[in-house]
Formats: C-alpha cells, structure tokens, sequence
C-alpha cells in the first residue's frame, strides 16, 4: 500500500502541505468524475503526466529506475489523450473553469478548513453549473435534432407539393387537350380592328372595323360558315372598331353582346345602339374575371378595371382565349393605364399571340406589358400609310427586342392563325375585307382605291399596281385608312415624309417598302 | 356644320361628318381642351368676314395706279 502512494503526485515525499493540496485536489477529481467523468479523468491523468514528466528529469538525481517513471507516464498519457477525445468540447470548457476554481483553492492553503469549506461549496457550484451547462447542452442537441427534424418534414412535404403540381400540371394538360382546332381571324379592315374566332361552328367577333368595311366582314363571315355569332365584343365605341357593328348586328343571330357601358357622342355609336336596340338585344357590362365558354375554347375578361378612364382607348375589353395549350390577347386600343391595371391583378396574361395594341400606337404595349404577355406572335392590326404613325417604331422596336414574329394586316392583308391547342401555325389568308363605297364625295374615290387593294392578293405587285393610283390622286384621302406612305424625287436616292422641304421639285408617292426594295435610303433631313 | 371628335391619332383629330365619313383634322384646327365626343361647329361668320373684305378693298384702292 504505501509502495502505491510513491507514484501518486503528492505522496511520494512526506511534506505535509503537499499532501494537503494533493487530498483537496483528488477530492475535486473525485467529485468531477460524478458530474463528467472524461473531465475527471483528465485532471487526474494530467496530473500524473506533469508530475511524472517533471520526475523524468530528476531520475539521475534520485536514482530511481526508469520504469518507475515511465511507465504511469505512458499511462497517464493514454488515459488523457482518452479523455480528451471523449469529452466534448463544452465539457472542455467546463474543465478549464474547474482549473481556476483549483488555483483559488491552492491560494487559500493557508486556512486549510475555510478552503476546504469554501471549496466544497465551490465544488457544489462548479458541479451545479455543470449540470446546467450539461443541461443546456442537451437541450441544445435536443433543438438542433428538432430543427433538423422540422427541415426533414418541410423537404418532405416540398417533394409532395413538387409531386402535386406536377400530377395537376400533367392532369390541365391532360384536361387543356382539345381536339379540332381554333382558328382567328386577324381581317384587314384598314386602319381599324376586327377579329374572328371560331372554335369550331362557335363563332365570336371581336370589333368590326369602320363602317365602311361592315358589309366586307359579314360575307367574309359568311364565307366561313358562319351563321350564328356566340359573342360579338365590341371593345370600345371608336367608328374604327363599331363602324361596321351596325351590319353585322343585322345580318346576323348573336348570343351575346358584351360591350363596356361607356358612352359616345357619334352618331356611328348612336346607330349600333338603335340596331342591338332594334333587334330586342341587351348588351353584357364585361366584368374583369369573368369566364366565357366558346366551343372547346375558353376566354376571360381581363379588362376593362375601372368605370373612369380619361380615353376612351382605356375602356377596351381585353380578352385572352385559351384553347388547349394555347393563348391569345386580345387588347382593343387598351393603352398602358389599363395595362398597368391588368398587371397588377392576378391574371394568367402569357399569351402565345398578342393583337398589338391600339394598332401598335405608342400609348400601348408598355415594356412591362409585353414582357408580362411574352408572346412568340404579335399581329398588328393597321391601315396601309396611315397618318397616325401605326405602328410605331418604338413598339415595333420592343417586340423586336423581345424576338417576337410579327405579322401586320397592312404588309400582308387578313392574318389567319391556326391553333391545334399546342401549336399555332400562321396562314397569310390572301382574301381581304371589301369595303363599300357608300358615302359621296373624296371618300368614295379612296373606297375605290382600298377596294382594288383588298380584291387582289396583298403581294409586291399588289402595292406596285398600287402606285399610279396614288399618283392620280396625290392628295391625301380624308379616309383613315389612305395609302399616303412615303415619297421620293424623280432624281434622288432618298426617300421622305410628306412635309420634307426636298420634295419641292418632285413628290413620288412610294410604299416603304417598296422605297426600301428598291434601294432608296432614308432623308436625312426629315427622317422618315 | 356640326362635326364630333371621334378620337385623337397621332397629329389628328379623328371626326365624324354628318354623313358619317370619318374624316381626319390636323390638331391645329381643333379648339384648345376638345375632347373625344365633343361637337365642334364649323359655320360662317359673316360680320368678320365684311371686315376683312373692306379693310382689303381699302388697301387696294390705295395700291393701284
């Protein structure tokens, strides 16, 4: 027994003070070991580590065999290499705190029973905040397990959700497979709009043009089998979209009117008033949101969203027709007032064609609108030379930047787009609207004009047979849809606008593109 | 001649003839603050125009040898 005590560190000599620290020491080793045994541990090899490292030294002086010494050594070592790997590193922590516990109990050596006394109530503190620090630990590990948990749960339920969409996205499609097809009519009506979408025998008109070309779209209409009209949308009371409403509304059955409830002061308006009136009709207020079943096909009203715009443009019924996978939009002369409107609802407005709107004036088709819609078509509804500047550059420029394919009634006269509900392919329909020279005076001449354009296939030849007309009648039809386009000299490479001051000696009347074909370059005087 | 502004495009003022001919007017002829729907009166103002031709007759009594 007492050969034990030579290698216990406090022992081995027989001072007395020694002992006393060495006693206190192992007491708060002891008590360790009960709160965290990997800490009691290390305290207790570390001290036969120091004390057994320094006797290495001193082997030769008291000339004690190495393997006295080396041997705990080695041991001491193992067991606190051990203990340090085993602990954790908030058990470390608390290690270091007991450290300085033990130096204030070496300073209070003097007073042995005070120290002890202090001591042990330190040792009770220390094993206290141990078992708190234990404590949180736990409940530390115990949240991270929860969080972790939680984060499991939520992964598991995206998968779930991810795995919902998919199953809804595969059933609308499975749902939005429609079979036939869908075909709209884009019809060139001049400087004006006008629609048909037959889903089948389901036919709707959306507009009908200036007065004028009413006669042209009813036998266009009839020559599509038409017999009955499910809905006639009349966007907005401008003669350029209701001119031809009055004809229409006589000539055929139609389910439904929908029109805003906005007045006019025309008598154009008044007259498509007396003709629903006189037909026993009562027109549909469009709601925005609200859903129409035509045929297979489906549209919703997306404008307009308000009963006070300054213009009456704004007033327009926007309407986007889905059929299987595919959309149209529908936009009247809706400018971006109501646009920003549309946009900030929370409509599906992705559309794989858009009828540009307001005949590509720059009051419409804002950026964020068209990048919204993001079509792969537009069509451009607009009168060959029109005064107005439609289409603009700046839209065409926007639908240009977006790579979007545009056709245009004035280049290619009716534009006819055929949905199979995946794809849509685009037909340049060679027949074009007729428009009757009823009214006297200069605007019958410019009827006649517009009626040889429109009986012969819109092509390159079309607008050179087109050229001496215009030369025959150099002053500009009061019609809006005049073929006024760009001029040329007899002996300049350039061509201008109407007010160019070169234009003094000669003015040519020339299509644009016919000017651009033939190699002459924009003035650069006026800028055409 | 009353005519009513249909709508504006562009530099013109798009109006409604009696005869229903939609006719296109440079914004220059159109009062100050018309508005789509409005109805403008073209018509002859005769006491201006005996003004004009007398205050002209004068001038050119005056020019001549």
């Amino acid at each position: 027994m007492s050969s034990l005590f030579k290698y216990i560190p406090g022992f081995r000599s027989n001072t007395r003070w020694k002992k006393i620290i060495a006693v206190l020491y192992y007491l708060v080793v002891f008590l360790m070991f009960f709160s965290d045994w990997t800490s009691g541990l290390f305290l207790l090899s570390g001290t036969f580590l120091i004390f057994n490292f320094i006797e290495l030294f001193r082997i030769k002086k008291k000339g004690i065999p190495i393997y006295k010494v080396l041997f705990p050594l080695v041991l001491s070592f193992i067991l606190a290499i051990t203990s340090i790997s085993l602990s954790e590193p908030s058990s470390l922590e608390q290690e270091t705190g007991i450290d300085s516990h033990e130096s204030i109990v070496a300073q209070n050596d003097d007073n042995a029973n005070e120290g002890l006394e202090e001591n042990i109530e330190q040792e009770t503190n220390t094993e206290k905040e141990a078992e708190e620090a234990r404590l949180e630990a736990e409940r530390k590990a115990k949240e991270e397990e929860k969080v972790k948990r939680e984060e499991e749960q939520r992964k598991l339920e995206e998968t779930k959700k991810q795995e919902e969409e998919v199953k809804k996205k595969q059933e609308e499609e499975a749902k939005a497979k429609v079979e036939g097809e869908l075909k709209v009519h884009f019809l060139d009506v001049g400087q004006g709009d006008s629609a048909l979408i037959m889903a089948g025998s389901n036919a709707m008109l959306i507009d009908a043009g200036d007065r004028g070309y009413g006669s042209g779209i009813v036998s266009y209409l009839k020559n599509q089998g038409v017999k009955k009209l499910n809905y006639l949308i009349l966007t907005h009371p401008h003669a350029d979209h209701i001119g031809g409403a009055v004809a229409v509304v006589n000539a055929f059955e139609i389910d439904r009117i929908i029109m805003p409830k906005v007045s006019h002061t025309t008598q154009t308006f008044e007259n498509m008033l007396v003709a629903i009136d006189n037909k026993g009709m009562k027109i549909t207020t469009p709601n925005s949101g609200d859903e129409y079943e035509l045929g297979s096909a489906k549209f919703k009203i997306l404008g307009p969203n308000s009963s006070s715009y300054k213009s009456l443009n704004d007033y327009s019924v926007v309407t986007r027709v889905v059929f299987g996978n595919t959309a149209f939009l529908f936009t009247g002369d809706a400018e971006s007032t109501s646009e920003s409107q549309i946009l900030s609802k929370a409509f599906e407005i992705k559309s794989d064609v858009l009828k540009v709107g307001h005949h590509g004036s720059d009051t419409s088709t804002s950026d964020s609108f068209l990048k919204s819609v993001s079509p792969k078509y537009a069509v451009i509804s607009v009168g060959r030379g029109n005064k107005y500047g439609h289409p603009t550059q700046l839209v065409l420029g926007r639908l240009q930047n977006q790579g979007v394919e545009v056709y245009r009634t004035d280049e290619v006269g009716t534009i006819v787009a055929t949905s199979d509900g995946e794809k849509i392919t685009f037909d340049k329909n060679a027949s074009s609207i007729a428009k009757s020279s009823t009214t006297s005076g200069q605007s019958s001449k410019s009827d006649q004009n517009s009626k040889g354009s429109s009986t012969s296939t819109p092509t390159k030849t079309n607008q050179e047979t087109e050229q001496p007309k215009k030369e025959t009648s150099p002053t500009p039809a009061p019609e809006t849809d005049n073929k006024e386009e760009v001029y040329i000299t007899k002996t300049g490479s350039k061509y201008h606008r109407g007010n160019c001051r070169h234009l003094k000696s000669s003015k040519i009347p020339i299509s644009l593109e016919k000017a651009k074909s033939d190699g002459y370059e924009p003035c650069k005087t006026c800028k055409p | 001649m009353k005519v009513i502004i249909d709508r504006f495009e562009g530099d013109y003022a798009v109006v409604e003839l009696p005869d229903l001919t939609m006719v296109d007017m440079p914004i220059s002829l159109i009062p100050e603050g018309a508005k789509e729907g409005d109805v403008l009166v073209i018509g002859i103002d005769p006491d201006e125009t005996d003004k004009r031709k007398e205050r002209i007759k004068k001038l050119m009594d005056d020019l001549w040898e």
